[in-house]
């Protein structure tokens, strides 16, 4: 059944998918060794990973905002939030799913919304290199995986994710 | 330091009217919409070497400059439909304006002067043209070569003997590009070398990236590019890596303190927003030449984001929006 999903601020709107769900309510007592991205979604034809990043974040005090961004930026910059973030979220998570044999037999996508106005295009574009790389989306030789994997993944900022994913709008509630 | 320009029907403009800041002018804008005549035209009028009567020098020099079939200024003159155009030029600095007009026939008509003091000026062309320096003056003098004489006059630039003393301003950046480059550039008869540590290398085996700062290298210990000039450079990217980049904008912005103003027209993101993440107290405008219904019009904005349109953004955009669908669709 589909839901409303919210990350903090920003509500997600999965209410036309099949199945929608926090990943963390199904990887229950895994997270001393495996990583897990935000959400699950299932629609008829696709299932999707979802994770999340909102640097944007009004409720972060206007103190430590500076420096939250700036931390997030130098993650950008080195790749350490492809390297050691965003890619180890989706390994672990599809790893967990194969291995319960609760993958349906669906391509799969990754999606990874970070919420930054400042994210111009040309970062996006470069962002979408990283997460390609950290993710593994290719196997040996650059050639798809034999096995099942990820079929395409994408960076968004919110205004792409809406412009793009029209059935599951993001807004953001303060 | 020159702070306005007014075109009327001159190659591709109709009518085109503009403000510029005293320090960086950078000039952006799909193939086609002007950015090089427009540099050449300021400079052919900012860096002509007065002889003889005043116009005739700046026409003479355009000619040489814009290098039009024939010679004939005729061909300069905007081409449109309807009655025989002539063109309009007029330019304001420091309180000096000048303005004239050379009607269909490429025939000087009407000049009006209120004292006009031509400065130094450089322009850097998108070929380098160092390396191929030996003997290219004489050659120039003697035949037909067909060169715009921009080419001839950085070579000429590049030649002039060393200053005997340098201010502290100028070694701080004349050492900039001496990290980047790996050592300091020497003339030999009419050859160039790079003096690295243990090396001497000839200008033909240096990569052409390095022979750019090699060239402001030179400018600037030539005292060619000091404070007063007006710099003009067209594509400062051309066979430049993306990394090299900062290099350049932090030299040029280094030479915009001293009071250098220039006008750069450029296709690279990259140094656009090294420009604008540099920027900081420096005086700096982005211009976006762009087509209108045929008209050739001119936006400007003192932000990089703000600026509109900008084809060069625009291409990210499309690309982003070709991958997203890409990995909707499954790669």
């Amino acid at each position: 059944m589909g839901a409303v999903l919210i990350e903090d601020e920003l509500e997600f709107d999965f209410a036309a998918a099949i199945r929608a769900e926090r990943f963390e309510d199904i990887t229950y007592k895994m997270s001393h060794c495996m990583k897990s991205i935000d959400f699950i979604v299932e629609w008829d034809e696709e299932l999707w990973f979802i994770e999340v990043k909102d640097p944007d974040n009004s409720k972060i005090p206007s103190k430590s905002k500076k420096h939250e961004r700036r931390q997030f930026f130098e993650k950008f910059k080195s790749h350490t939030l492809f390297s050691k973030e965003l890619g180890p979220k989706i390994k672990d998570s599809f790893l967990y799913l194969h291995l319960q044999k609760n993958l349906p037999d669906k391509p799969i996508k990754y999606y990874v919304l970070i919420a930054m106005k400042m994210l111009s295009p040309a970062l996006l574009s470069s962002a979408n290199d990283q997460l390609k790389i950290s993710s593994c989306l290719l196997g040996p030789d650059n050639s798809a995986w034999p096995n099942k994997y990820l079929d395409g993944v994408a960076v968004f900022n919110k205004a792409t994710w809406n412009e793009k994913l029209k059935q599951c709008p993001v807004t953001r509630n303060i | 330091m020159i702070e306005h320009l007014e075109i009327k029907d001159f190659t591709v403009f109709d009518e085109l009217k503009t403000d510029f800041v005293p320090g960086v002018n950078l000039f952006i804008g799909a193939n086609g919409t002007g950015k090089t005549h427009l540099l050449k035209l300021l400079y052919s009028i900012q860096g002509t070497r007065i002889e003889k009567d005043f116009f005739q020098s700046i026409y003479e020099k355009i000619l040489k400059v814009f290098l039009p079939h024939d010679l004939s200024f005729k061909r300069l003159i905007h081409r449109g439909k309807g009655e025989k155009k002539a063109a309009y030029i007029s330019i304001a600095k420091n309180d000096q304006k000048m303005s004239f007009v050379i009607d269909g026939n490429g025939i000087l008509t009407e000049a009006g002067i209120e004292y006009f003091k031509p400065e130094k000026a450089v322009y850097i062309p998108v070929k380098e043209m160092l390396a191929n320096a030996p003997g290219f003056r004489s050659l120039y003098k003697e035949r037909e070569i067909h060169f715009e004489e921009v080419y001839l006059d950085i070579i000429d630039k590049a030649f002039l003997p060393f200053l005997k003393n340098l201010r502290p301003d100028q070694e701080k950046i004349l050492k900039i590009l001496q990290k980047e480059m790996g050592g300091k550039v020497q003339l030999q008869k009419e050859e160039f070398f790079l003096r690295q540590k243990s090396a001497e290398l000839e200008f033909t085996l240096v990569a052409e990236g390095i022979r750019k700062l090699a060239l402001l290298w030179l400018l600037i210990s030539n005292g060619a590019l000091d404070k007063g000039t007006t710099l003009y450079w067209d594509e400062p990217e051309t066979n430049l890596n993306p990394s090299m980049l900062q290099i350049v904008v932090k030299v040029l912005l280094s030479l915009e303190q001293m009071g250098v103003q220039m006008f750069i027209a450029t296709h690279s993101y990259e140094l656009l927003k090294e420009f604008e993440l540099q920027q900081k107290e420096h005086s700096l405008c982005f211009y976006s030449l762009y087509k209108d219904k045929d008209t050739i019009k001119i936006n400007s904005s003192k932000s990089y984001h703000k600026l509109f349109p900008n084809k060069i953004a625009d291409e990210f955009s499309r690309i982003y929006d070709l991958e997203i669908t890409r990995a909707m669709e499954g790669e």
